[in-house]
């Protein structure tokens, strides 16, 4: 069936003990140990198919979970919420010579925001546990602004966010509950080509030369092992 | 029997170090110029070429607009902008690197189903899904090091020592320049896709070719040449 791979986004305001836990055919795997709030987990395998998903809390009391399908080899981000079901998102691919960015709304309490990358909204009035689209965007640094919708006034930013072609990442907005409203930016996915280039075609490496030394070297080593076991069999029967 | 045990134990000195001598040979056979050190790990240097620029390049003027400002006496300059994309650079056309003799035009190559485009004898390849040269980010270009019957437009790049200077120009006529901070030589098998094609602070070069032994029709390894900002 294969693996799928999973990160864990940890955005639950006061909620540093948080854990989750993935059960597939009755195994459960912990994903994330040790991302605090506002980090952003590596990548983990999961088996593909229907995995259920558990928000656990401190001294694992569950919050909340969620059923998933997951395909093989498609990358997911699991993002808990407070109050609501946690979302798992399928990350999507990057798009070669531009980059791709999303927005999730995950602060409770903070109400409809915008999110602007530069001078382009990139999530217009996104709601609390909403995902916006992937909106492609020119290479280059930018900074990050939450705002609010009604006076364009700023409420949370990120100074310097670095975009290069042929990535996806997803910006996603975190606080309240006695956190500061913040920007959490992820890369996802980055278009790369498989393998290694083949950049030779051997006009300046001599491989023949190599194969017949090779050839060479055993057949003189055999040699030798040969006349040894001769001189050696020879020697024990005039000894016997 | 005692004969049996003879001829066995004759075939088994002959052949076992017989077999050795081939494969130490063939394992330790090299490239019969000289040889690239493995150096510092891709990821090392993807970091250490991950630094600001050298001088602040100039910027074409498009990328630091200037915005009149209605009722007000002069102008002002928007900063945000500035550093907020604006206009690209143009894909690169060119690669110059004077210490290792190359002066190559350049051909866009794209990823395929089993691995990267290469570009015609004679030219280098810039990877077109990623950075352009002068922005940030790693851009990629791939050089042979040898074609069938002798050298590569790369074949000296191996050799490039911490400080040589690459000049991309790019289709619009700017020249965006690189200093090398270090060469590598990795496997192919193990070869570090995200150190080479994923995203840096930046704008970084990176220039790969072929190295290592040529066993079985192939390069076994890589050669990368990491280079930053200048």
């Amino acid at each position: 069936m294969g693996d799928a791979k999973v990160r864990f986004v940890h955005t639950v305001p006061g909620g540093d003990d948080v854990q989750v836990e993935a059960t597939v055919d009755g195994i459960t795997q912990r994903i994330g140990r040790g991302v605090g709030f506002g980090e952003v987990g590596k990548y983990e395998d999961v088996p593909a198919g229907k995995v259920k998903f558990e928000l656990l809390g401190a001294n694992g009391r569950p919050i909340s979970a969620t059923d998933e399908e997951l395909r093989n080899g498609a990358r997911y981000t699991f993002v808990g919420l407070n109050d609501k079901t946690p979302m798992v998102l399928q990350d999507g691919r990057a798009a070669g010579g531009t980059a791709r960015m999303r927005v999730v709304q995950a602060a409770p309490e903070l109400g409809d925001v915008d999110v602007m990358v530069g001078d382009e909204a990139v999530a217009d009035g996104i709601a609390y546990g909403d995902v916006s689209a992937y909106t492609g965007l020119g290479p280059g640094a930018y900074s990050v602004r939450v705002t609010n919708p009604a006076d364009g006034s700023t409420i949370a930013s990120h100074g310097a966010v670095t975009l290069t072609a042929g990535t996806s990442s997803t910006t996603f907005v975190v606080g309240t509950a006695g956190e500061p409203v913040g920007v959490v930016v992820a890369g996802d996915r980055t278009a790369a080509p498989r393998g290694a280039p083949a950049t030779g075609l051997g006009g300046l490496a001599g491989e023949d030369s190599h194969l017949l030394l090779a050839l060479l070297a055993g057949f003189l080593a055999a040699l030798a092992g040969a006349a040894a076991y001769v001189a050696l069999t020879a020697r024990s029967r005039r000894g016997g | 029997m005692a004969k049996g045990r003879t001829w066995r134990g004759l075939a088994a000195a002959a052949l076992i170090p017989g077999a050795a001598a081939t494969a130490i040979v063939l394992l330790t056979a090299g490239d019969s110029r000289p040889s690239v050190p493995t150096g510092p790990s891709a990821p090392a240097l993807a970091r250490l070429a991950d630094l600001p620029p050298l001088r602040i390049p100039a910027q074409p003027r498009s990328l630091n607009p200037v915005v009149p400002v209605e009722g007000r006496l002069g102008v002002r300059v928007n900063r945000l902008q500035s550093i907020a994309g604006g206009i690209r650079p143009a894909p690169p056309g060119r690669i110059r690197i004077p210490e290792a003799g190359v002066d190559a035009g350049i051909e866009a190559v794209h990823a395929r189903r089993d691995g990267i485009e290469v570009p015609p004898p004679g030219w280098a390849g810039w990877f077109a899904g990623g950075a352009r040269p002068g922005e940030p980010g790693r851009a990629v270009v791939i050089g042979h090091l040898d074609t069938s019957d002798g050298p590569g437009v790369f074949d000296q790049v191996p050799f490039l020592e911490r400080g040589a200077r690459i000049d991309l120009t790019d289709n619009r006529g700017d020249v965006h320049g690189y200093k090398v901070v270090g060469v590598t030589r990795v496997q192919k098998r193990r070869f570090p896709t995200r150190a080479v094609y994923g995203p840096s602070r930046h704008p970084v070069l990176v220039l790969v070719t072929c190295g290592g032994p040529y066993v079985g029709g192939h390069y076994r390894d890589n050669v990368l040449v990491y280079a930053r900002s200048a």
